[in-house]
Parts: structure tokens; C-alpha cells; sequence
């Protein structure tokens, strides 16, 4: 499978169609051909019909993730039980260390999200160790980096940059989304790269890999999670064929 | 007022200046070659060692005379020549 540079978050209401026609219609413009969406509403699974009749309004690749912000270990606990054999990508949001933890530990979860500013600067080596023994994906965002005011962009970027610099020295796998809110902060992730490399240290070709080859990796470890429902050896049998 | 060659030209050495300084400013050469508005595209020259600083700069452009506006890079090439065919 061959995919060029992908933007691994892009907010959506899947409430309001137009919202999503006009967000792709820019992507399409900008260039991007690889996006991962994900429901702004609390959705639990994204519905297969909407999945199909946005899969024909664009010529985008489209995939879709759904991001969970947990406060607690209990409400972790809760909501992870409707995820098993989840067929989208699934990550866990929190403030709370013992959720990340967790959610760092649980071969359901894809993704631990660093995005938001506040949940940045909880990340620890510890969560980071976790990750790489499941082989989960740390992910970060530079939305915070599109504020006007420059004393709080040079905040963000001194925090994005010692935090993304913890991810690397480590070698967890890592994707860095754009998650921006204002379609006019859109950009296409090679633009992102570039961002990526002047300004937050990371070089190149490490930074090209973080946009290509880490969402291709974070997409077959859902494709092999729905594979593994069948134990190997097990064949299928439908009206007495092996299929 | 309406977006020209010289706001834009002035908001990119903004950028410039805001983000990388002195130091990387006097290496870009920065030329603006072509812009046309109607088709929103434009063609920038720059020094190649310094292709991904243009390109950040560009990306964190975010609005020119209080308009909201995006520059996107499109292609990059290393001759104008063959970058004035691929439009």
C-alpha cells in the first residue's frame, strides 16, 4: 500500500453534511489526499451510511477515529468495554496519569492523544514506555501553534518542541495531526512538515515518516486487530464451502 | 484594501522575520516571479537551501490586510522553467 502525507485529525459534525462538504472541498483544494476524520458530537461508532455517502462526495482517502476524553480510570473502564473489535481507529484523551497509563497499556487503544495544550504537558516516560512495549501511537498536534498572540505561540512551541523531542529520543511510534478548528488554519501536511523540521527540530526524514508511514502503520494495526478475531487455524465455513 | 504583490510580499517577510530572523532572512533571496489572483496561484523563488524555511513561513501566513488567507505550497521545482510548465 502506497499513500502519500496524511492529516491524521480533522474535526467534523456528522450532524450537519454541509460542514463536512465544505471542510473536504478545502482539503481537496489544499491537495491533501489522505485524511483521517473524526465526529466533533460524542458518537460512539460512526454510522456505515454516512461513512459511504462521504467516501462519494470526495476523491479524498478518508478513514475515520474516534477520540474519547475520560476523566477517570472508572470512566475509562466503562466506555473501553464498547471498543472491542472496533473497526476505526480509537483514542484516548485525559488529563488523568492512571488513564493514561491504562490506556497506554490496552491493546484496544490506538492512539493517546497529547493535542490539547493542558494534556501536553502531563506526558510522561513512563506513559511513553508503555506505548512502545504495546506499540500504540503517541499523538500530537500543532493547533496550538495558529494563535495570534505571540507570547503564547512561543509558549507552544517551546512545549510542543521539549514534548516532541521526549517522543523522539524514546522511538515511540508518533503521528503529529494538524486538529485544526478554523478551516483558514488548514494546511497540507507537507507544509506541516516543514513546520515540523524548521521550527520544531525534527528532521527531516524522520519528520516525512511521522506524516506517511506512521497513519499507513496506525491503519494496518486496526486492519490486523479486526483480522485477529479468528483464531489461526479456524476456517470460516458458509453453507458448507471454506472460504 | 484588497490583497497585492506588495502585501503579500510583506506579509511573507513578516513570517520571515517573525520565525527564523536575521540569520535565515539573508540566506532565503526571496523573489516573487509570478502572482495571479485569479487562479490562486503564484510562483517564489528562493535559495534551495532554504526551501523548507519559505514553506513554514508561507504555512503560518494566516491573514494579509485583515484577510484570512491561505498559502499553500503546490510544487516545488528547481528550475522556473519547468515549474512555469507544470501549471
Amino acid at each position: 500500500m502506497f499513500l502519500s502525507y496524511f492529516e491524521s485529525r480533522l474535526l467534523v459534525n456528522f450532524d450537519n453534511f454541509n460542514d463536512i462538504k465544505n471542510k473536504l472541498e478545502l482539503c481537496e483544494k489544499l491537495g491533501i489526499k489522505n485524511l483521517i476524520l473524526e465526529p466533533e458530537n460524542k458518537i460512539i461508532t460512526i454510522p456505515s451510511e454516512i461513512k459511504s455517502k462521504v467516501g462519494l462526495e470526495t476523491k479524498i482517502n478518508i478513514f475515520y477515529r474516534i477520540n474519547l476524553r475520560l476523566n477517570n480510570p472508572e470512566d475509562f473502564k466503562r466506555r473501553i468495554r464498547h471498543f472491542n473489535n472496533f473497526s476505526d481507529i480509537l483514542s484516548i484523551e485525559s488529563l488523568n496519569k492512571e488513564v493514561q497509563l491504562r490506556a497506554a497499556r490496552d491493546s484496544r487503544v490506538d492512539i493517546v492523544s497529547f493535542s490539547n495544550l493542558e494534556v501536553i504537558k502531563t506526558l510522561t516516560p513512563g506513559v511513553i514506555s508503555l506505548m512502545k512495549q504495546n506499540n500504540s501511537f503517541l499523538e500530537f498536534s500543532l493547533a496550538p501553534l495558529m494563535v495570534k498572540n505571540k507570547a503564547n505561540q512561543s509558549k507552544n512551541f517551546r512545549n510542543l518542541y521539549r514534548y516532541i523531542h521526549l517522543a523522539l529520543k524514546s522511538k515511540v511510534n508518533c503521528i503529529i495531526s494538524g486538529n485544526f478548528a478554523d478551516i483558514y488554519d488548514f494546511r497540507h501536511p507537507r507544509a506541516l512538515i516543514s513546520i515540523c523540521h524548521t521550527l520544531l527540530g525534527i528532521p527531516l526524514d524522520r519528520a516525512k515518516k511521522i506524516y506517511k508511514l506512521n497513519p499507513i502503520l496506525l491503519l494496518e494495526r486496526v486492519k490486523k486487530r479486526l483480522n485477529n478475531k479468528i483464531e489461526p487455524e479456524v476456517k470460516l465455513i458458509k453453507g458448507g464451502e471454506i472460504l | 484594501m484588497n490583497l497585492t504583490q506588495n502585501s503579500l510580499l510583506k506579509s511573507i517577510w513578516h513570517s520571515i522575520w517573525r520565525y527564523f530572523g536575521l540569520k535565515e532572512a539573508n540566506k532565503i533571496g526571496l523573489w516573487l516571479i509570478e502572482l495571479n489572483l485569479d487562479e490562486d496561484y503564484g510562483i517564489i523563488r528562493c535559495s534551495h537551501q532554504t526551501k523548507e524555511t519559505i514553506i513554514s513561513a508561507l504555512s503560518l501566513v494566516r491573514e494579509i490586510n485583515g484577510i484570512k488567507v491561505i498559502l499553500s505550497p503546490l510544487k516545488t521545482s528547481g528550475t522556473i522553467r519547468s515549474i512555469k510548465s507544470a501549471k
